[in-house]
């Protein structure tokens, strides 16, 4: 198998691109788990919103990862 | 030191005790109508910074009769920090189509590299408001409570009884805590934790006339206790 050079930048892109968006992935993950446990200590009815929006991000996470390894 | 002051000092203390017949846990004590005098006025929104008496608030050991009196979290100004590194953050996209810095990023990379940078924009901005948001001093009846979200992998909660406070004094410093109204709380306590220090808190005398009032009501309510 023969690399050009276009390869093997397109590779160093995608293994970059890859690894950022897996840290972020869990960075996403730690965001939610926090979120769920500051509204447990404190209790305000806007609390529903933040936990959804959390959860959001954690998606909006995931497809990240999906789209920088499907490129 | 400039702008410190120290409104309340235990010599200071002056507790105008009545003895006799007043209930010692009247819910309409002369204290307690001095601090709903003190707090009228103030929103009980929850996107405020200082919240008096919250219909939908609560934390997590609070106890059933124990009523918020105020929350306080610290003043909008301190949101302008990740708010205009958001905004500027999200212009950054446009100022760099007329510069060519990233054109050595091969052309299907660089959507990705967008929804990469926009979900980051997200996330300092969600940060932000969460730290703004967890980060709440509440004083009941009974006590204070200190919530503090340090950042994503460390929160303290710190609570001190009203009657272990020994002084309360806020210092204002800087141009802008002048003008907007906002300055550290500190609060010396006689318990475990023997001081509490609230940053940023909006309308610092107003909070510290409050604190002082309870502890005052607390003495009151503990030397009718005892002479009973």
């Amino acid at each position: 198998m023969n690399l050009n050079n276009v390869d093997i930048l397109n590779l160093i892109f995608k293994a970059f691109f890859v690894f950022g968006a897996i840290i972020y992935f869990i960075f996403a993950s730690i965001v939610v788990r926090q979120v769920q446990l500051m509204t447990t200590k404190v209790l305000d009815m806007y609390n529903t919103i933040l936990i959804t929006i959390s959860w959001l991000h954690l998606l909006l996470a995931f497809l990240l990862v999906v789209s920088t390894l499907f490129l | 030191m400039p702008g410190r002051s120290t409104l309340f000092s235990a010599d200071e203390v002056n507790p105008k005790i009545t003895l006799g017949n007043t209930p010692a846990n009247s819910e309409h004590s002369d204290h307690r109508k001095q601090v709903y005098k003190i707090i009228e006025g103030v929103t009980k929104t929850s996107f405020s910074p200082l919240i008096s008496q919250p219909k939908f608030f609560t934390f997590s050991d609070q106890s059933e009769d124990e009523k918020i009196i105020l929350v306080v979290r610290q003043h909008w100004y301190v949101n302008l920090r990740w708010v205009s590194t958001a905004v500027l953050m999200a212009l950054a996209p446009l100022l760099l189509n007329f510069l060519p810095v990233f054109d050595f990023v091969p052309i299907k990379y660089q959507p990705v590299g967008l929804f990469f940078w926009y979900l980051l924009i997200f996330a300092i901005a969600f940060e932000g408001f969460l730290n703004w948001w967890f980060n709440v001093f509440i004083v009941t009846e009974e006590r204070v409570v200190d919530i503090d979200f340090v950042n994503l992998m460390n929160s303290k909660v710190s609570d001190a009884q009203l009657d272990k406070i020994q002084d309360v004094s806020y210092e204002v410093k800087g141009m802008a805590a002048t003008f907007l109204n906002f300055g550290t709380l500190i609060i010396q306590t006689a318990g475990e934790i023997p001081e509490l220090e609230i940053h940023n808190a909006p309308n610092p005398d107003m909070v510290a006339k409050v604190l002082q009032t309870l502890r005052l009501e607390e003495q009151q309510e503990a030397l009718e206790g005892r002479l009973k």
